[in-house]
């Protein structure tokens, strides 16, 4: 009797173990049970129906509204004979989350990429060339602005079509400029002049020794090698190139913003209150920044009137802004790829496009949705000079890209911690990161 | 039975297991659960990782076997050096202070005062809170605004930006790790406190023993055990550390200028932020190395100090 119990439980444990081990990859097969009357009409038609699945942060974090869900509805209505599977992420962590699914074998069949993912991506080979498929369809490219089809090339490979774009331009607080009697700046202003007004504008407002209102917030590093025509490495990604004099001058004008002259502020400051936030709150005069914050600052800001120009032309006289940009790629592990680029089509195209800029999202990259839509979009609201968005298209630059750019990146900014902590100077930093860097581009 | 011995079967698999097993059943019955998932989520992994090592894996294209590149890497690796040095650091601080002060509370919390419950309760919760919240408090209380900063500049003198200074930001990290891991020592402390005769003491005390030559002489050494198994678990804890670390730097970087960047922290770095799976590892089984051998230096180190053991 006890022994016949024993050997119950023991294959009941067994066939358990064996269970469990069944369920792993196999499970993925549910959605064929999806909707049946779907299945009926698109039986009608004489088409297969497919699912594919999509994974996408745009919108995410700055649309409450979900931009992006209805582009799919969109898409689904226009679309009833491919079932799309969508879900949204946060921006933060998406790329792990990304990785993770492909290691998996779980990967979506089409994703939302920014630059240094996309890039990562199609040297990995995990993302498709779209120019196949595009040559096949016959899908005109020509109705996108061109740069920001370039940020995505790879190689002369297509690897993802534009959904979005931004670049940043300059908000200014007319209070403060009014205060400090000072004109508006605009898009003349060149360097001297612009730290002129950094040190007119930055004020300690009650005298406690530290500052209340900064003239301008550094922006994010790499702006700083543009501004100067510098690069992180030579045309062949062979070596690196920041100990050159241009990276050099160029990145000396971003600590001497706050270490040297103090009028943006420090990461201390920012750990207190971010920039973005000290706009908000009127202690930033003027304040660089992208399209992404118009919605929030519309409804935010009451306190001051505000308005836009372009970012001031360099220390060596160039002027530059960045050019942001999302994309939807294709992924090679995809067997829905003639659906997945339906999809694309229509997401990237003029009809989600005018979605997202119905819904003030950045700026589209279709040439007839940006012209026709953003400045009407922008009607009533700040910055009065919206037309500034579309005038920095001109001397945009995306950042330099490279398959292992977020290790590169991070032995620069590394340094440069450092530089702006005045630990060390800005030659010794780029000397430092040049030795981090060249071993990584040899690899 | 005796008749039918000679036409039984050849013994069946589960017939073999069930005799060898024997009156041992039940026991690996109940060890059945620990022991699966030890297997499934420790053992598998740890080898599968083991073979990671020796690829440059990552995640996204197919592993390609690279030999040693990966160990070898460690060494030319100037970043290997500084988070290496940056955790030992960092447990040579946070460990011995964290027992002493623990020692400390343990031997207050262990006398008849008023409150005692709460106080016991009060010194736990750190140990339960999530430490991303305990992180986010800390940033906040650290920053200019926080309580801290608006101290010092309300006596006149400068704030100290504790965590974006190079020379400070880790130990600032490990002083919050030191307060935050604090009560389950105490915990442990109090435990062992509580088995310490008071025969023992009380015979001290008739012999004329102060109130320190009874700590020294009595208490301190029938809880060396229990100061011994703080002290492992916390170096092997200490050089794992990741969550303070990655929560209380500027935007998750482990810095300012990587001075906050520990081991666990740059395992996590190679492995999903710069796609190098098989480095990653690398690392991971050299931290597992160094652990093994301080806590084999610990084990035979007991014999010279740790009661009961010869």
């Amino acid at each position: 009797m006890k022994k016949s119990l024993q050997f119950v439980v023991l294959s009941a444990l067994i066939v358990m173990a064996t269970l469990l081990g069944a369920c792993a990859p196999v499970a993925t097969e549910a959605p064929a049970a999806v909707d049946v009357t779907k299945a009926a009409v698109t039986d009608a038609a004489g088409v297969e129906p497919v699912t594919i699945k999509v994974v996408s942060f745009l919108t995410y974090n700055e649309n409450a509204d979900g931009a992006e869900t209805k582009v799919v509805e969109a898409f689904q209505a226009a679309h009833p004979e491919i079932t799309v599977d969508f879900q949204l992420l946060p921006y933060a962590d998406y790329f792990t989350s990304l990785k993770t699914w492909i290691a998996g074998g779980t990967a979506p069949d089409v994703a939302s990429m920014d630059l240094a993912m996309l890039q990562e991506m199609a040297a990995a080979g995990s993302i498709v060339d779209l120019n196949p498929m595009i040559e096949a369809d016959g899908y005109d490219l020509s109705q996108y602005y061109q740069s920001t089809l370039d940020m995505f090339q790879n190689n002369g490979g297509q690897y993802g079509l534009p959904a979005s774009y931004s670049n940043v331009v300059l908000y200014y607080n007319k209070s403060l400029f009014d205060a400090a009697g000072l004109a508006y700046p605009d898009d003349t202003m060149d360097w001297a002049t612009f730290m002129d007004y950094n040190k007119k504008l930055t004020q300690d407002t009650n005298g406690d020794g530290t500052i209340d209102i900064f003239g301008t917030s550094r922006l994010w590093w790499p702006y700083y090698m543009l501004l100067t025509g510098a690069t992180p490495f030579n045309a062949d990604a062979t070596q690196c190139t920041l100990t050159e004099q241009a990276a050099i001058d160029g990145f000396q004008a971003m600590v001497d913003l706050t270490l040297t002259d103090k009028v943006a502020p420090s990461a201390n400051d920012l750990a207190a209150q971010d920039d973005w936030h000290m706009f908000e709150a009127g202690r930033i005069a003027m304040y660089p920044i992208g399209p992404w914050s118009i919605t929030e600052f519309n409804e935010v800001i009451t306190d001051f009137d505000w308005d836009a120009t372009t970012l001031p032309i360099g220390p060596t006289g160039k002027k530059v802004t960045f050019l942001f940009g999302n994309a939807y790629s294709v992924l090679s592990s995809s067997k829905q790829q003639e659906a997945a680029f339906e999809f694309m089509k229509f997401v990237t195209g003029p009809e989600g496009d005018q979605i997202r800029q119905d819904a003030g999202f950045e700026i589209a990259p279709i040439k007839a949705v940006a012209e026709g839509s953003f400045l009407k979009a922008m009607e009533g609201k700040k910055p009065v000079n919206a037309a500034v968005f579309l005038d920095s298209a001109a001397f945009a630059e995306s950042v330099p890209t490279h398959a292992r750019w977020s290790e590169i990146a991070d032995a620069i900014s590394t340094q440069l911690d450092s530089a702006l902590l005045g630990d060390i100077t800005v030659p010794e930093a780029m000397q430092n990161a040049c030795d981090t860097i060249n071993p990584i581009l040899a690899e | 039975m005796e008749n039918s011995q000679t036409l039984e079967p050849p013994p069946s698999f589960f017939q073999k297991l069930r005799k060898n097993l024997g009156k041992y059943f039940w026991g690996y019955f109940f060890v059945l659960p620990s022991l699966l998932i030890i297997l499934l989520f420790k053992l598998v992994p740890l080898i599968m990782g083991f073979g990671i090592s020796f690829t440059n894996w990552s995640l996204l294209a197919s592993p390609e076997f690279v030999q040693f590149a990966n160990y070898t890497k460690l060494f030319t690796d100037p970043t290997t050096g500084k988070v290496f040095g940056n955790t030992f650091y960092y447990s040579f601080l946070s460990v011995p202070l964290n027992i002493l002060l623990s020692l400390g509370l343990a031997l207050a919390l262990n006398q008849k005062i008023k409150g005692l419950a709460f106080f016991r309760t009060a010194y736990y919760i750190p140990v339960v809170a999530a430490s991303v919240a305990v992180s986010a408090i800390w940033v906040w209380l650290l920053s200019d605004f926080g309580i801290f900063n608006t101290f010092l500049t309300s006596l006149g003198f400068k704030s100290l930006n504790l965590l974006q200074n190079t020379k400070t930001a880790l130990t600032a990290i490990a002083l919050v790790d030191v307060w935050k891991n604090l009560g389950f020592n105490v915990i442990i402390f109090l435990a062992a406190l509580q088995d310490v005769p008071d025969e023992l003491r009380e015979a001290a005390k008739v012999d004329g023993a102060n109130s320190w030559g009874i700590f020294k002489n009595i208490t301190l050494p029938l809880i060396t055990p229990a100061i011994f198994f703080t002290a492992v678990m916390g170096v092997i804890g200490s050089l794992q550390t990741f969550d303070l670390v990655y929560n209380m730097s500027m935007k998750h970087e482990g810095g300012p200028a990587r001075a906050t960047s520990t081991v666990g922290f740059y395992i996590w770095q190679n492995a999903f932020k710069y796609s190098k799976m098989g480095y990653a590892a690398a690392i991971s089984f050299a931290l597992m190395v160094i652990l093994m051998v301080l806590t084999l230096i610990q084990w035979r180190m007991r014999r010279k100090w740790v009661y009961g053991e010869e």
